[in-house]
């Protein structure tokens, strides 16, 4: 492609940017030389991972504490009392913002909780709770979802080993990976084709958690084209996702 | 030192040749989150956690592939992260000290680039940056951003013409993609 003079414009404005920054690179070093070969806990530094972002329904799911119990209904009495029945939120997509209504559900036996977009998903729940579009997708479209699932007795070493070998049979590679803080302190990992150009190209993001001994794993399935629409939104409400112990 | 060597010494704890890769990148790096957030204050953090996340995180960087794509992928991600919960958490003062941002030297020509890549919504600003600050091809800005190659296209040439429109008549030329 040809240069043009509005071209060579932008170009000398965004290179006239990297001068002078001497200050503040050196600045930015110093933070940077503190916090990684001085602080003795660099990790300790823990974002607020509490913040609900998305229009949302929320869903209250517990798996794990046990049977009706007495303590089972207190929890949800308590949980009640803590979440707003109603309220309104937004996520950003595409630079817009959208603004719904969200309601507060509660089931029995609690886990975890999610707030879950209602009125685009509803959740499945089973041995590994599902988050899918409310209307189903036309047959030409790829699977879109998000699993939750708790795994007693493994490390979260295992659980990327295993989905390692489970993508890397649709012909997957690792695209990214590594720690994250958010939602939940644990490891992230992202596997797409070696060259996604097709709009549904699959993008399986994965998030491992570990929790009272037990792992979570998140599973998030859609494909290239929807990065920026389930992408975003399952993002949102994993946000959300709180254990409660 | 040529950049793969360098990046082999980062993986072994080097932080000589950690200092050397910071000392490659951290203005483009800056210039390129000031031009997003438009406070060299964030700007400056982003970069700080960035290179901390480089720093922990290089040895899943696959060396065969080239790095300075990975690095701004991990920049833009932490500019997106940071600004969410900057907006999050914000309550009152928006602009607290973006006017006194760019120490670079400015002239007009660059006042009036700098208010129009301002009027940009941010999803046509950040490949406009990547194309012009770092030359990185539209295949490169579609990996970095993890978007399908059309919808960079697409946005790219939505970000020119809204820059053209504003531009006005700075601009005497044909108009092209």
């Amino acid at each position: 492609m040809k240069k043009s003079r509005f071209d060579d414009k932008l170009q000398h404005y965004f290179t006239s940017q990297t001068n002078d920054m001497n200050n503040l690179k050196d600045h930015t070093w110093e933070n940077i030389q503190q916090r990684l070969f001085t602080d003795e806990e660099p990790e300790s530094k823990k974002p607020n991972r509490f913040v609900v972002g998305v229009a949302m329904l929320a869903v209250v799911v517990m798996i794990s504490i046990g049977t009706s119990t007495t303590t089972g209904q207190a929890i949800i009495g308590s949980l009640k009392e803590l979440f707003e029945p109603n309220k309104q939120v937004d996520i950003a997509i595409e630079g817009d913002k959208e603004e719904t209504e969200v309601t507060l559900e509660t089931k029995e036996e609690l886990d975890y909780i999610i707030y879950v977009d209602d009125s685009r998903y509803k959740m499945v729940k089973g041995d590994t709770d599902r988050i899918v579009p409310k209307q189903e997708l036309g047959e030409q479209y790829p699977e879109v979802s998000m699993e939750i699932s708790q795994h007693t007795n493994t490390t979260i070493e295992e659980q990327m080993k295993k989905a390692t070998n489970e993508v890397i049979n649709e012909g997957l590679a690792v695209r990214r990976e590594g720690p994250v803080n958010e939602p939940l302190p644990g490891k992230f990992v992202k596997y797409m084709e070696e060259e996604p150009n097709e709009w549904d190209s699959p993008v399986y993001k994965y998030y491992f958690f570990e929790s009272g001994g037990n792992v979570f794993v998140i599973k998030q399935e859609y494909f290239l084209e929807a990065s920026e629409g389930h992408g975003v939104r399952f993002d949102s409400m994993l946000e959300s996702f709180e254990i409660v112990k | 030192m040529n950049e793969k060597p360098l990046i082999k010494k980062v993986k072994k704890g080097n932080q000589k040749a950690f200092k050397e890769l910071y000392d490659q990148y951290a203005n483009y790096a800056l210039a390129t989150a000031i031009s997003i957030t438009k406070n060299k204050n964030d700007a400056s953090d982003i970069v700080q956690e960035t290179f901390i996340k480089v720093y922990r995180n290089i040895h899943a960087f696959d060396h065969k592939r080239p790095f300075k794509p990975w690095f701004y992928r991990i920049l833009i991600n932490e500019t997106n992260r940071y600004m969410k919960n900057k907006t999050k958490h914000q309550s009152v003062s928006t602009v607290d000290n973006t006017i006194e941002m760019f120490t670079y030297k400015r002239n007009d020509e660059n006042l009036i680039i700098e208010e129009a890549l301002n009027q940009l919504e941010e999803i046509n600003r950040t490949p406009i940056i990547l194309k012009y600050l770092h030359d990185f091809t539209e295949k490169e800005i579609a990996e970095i951003l993890e978007l399908n190659l059309n919808t960079v296209k697409s946005r790219l040439f939505k970000g020119r013409e809204k820059l053209r429109t504003i531009l006005g008549g700075m601009t005497d030329e044909k108009k092209q993609v």
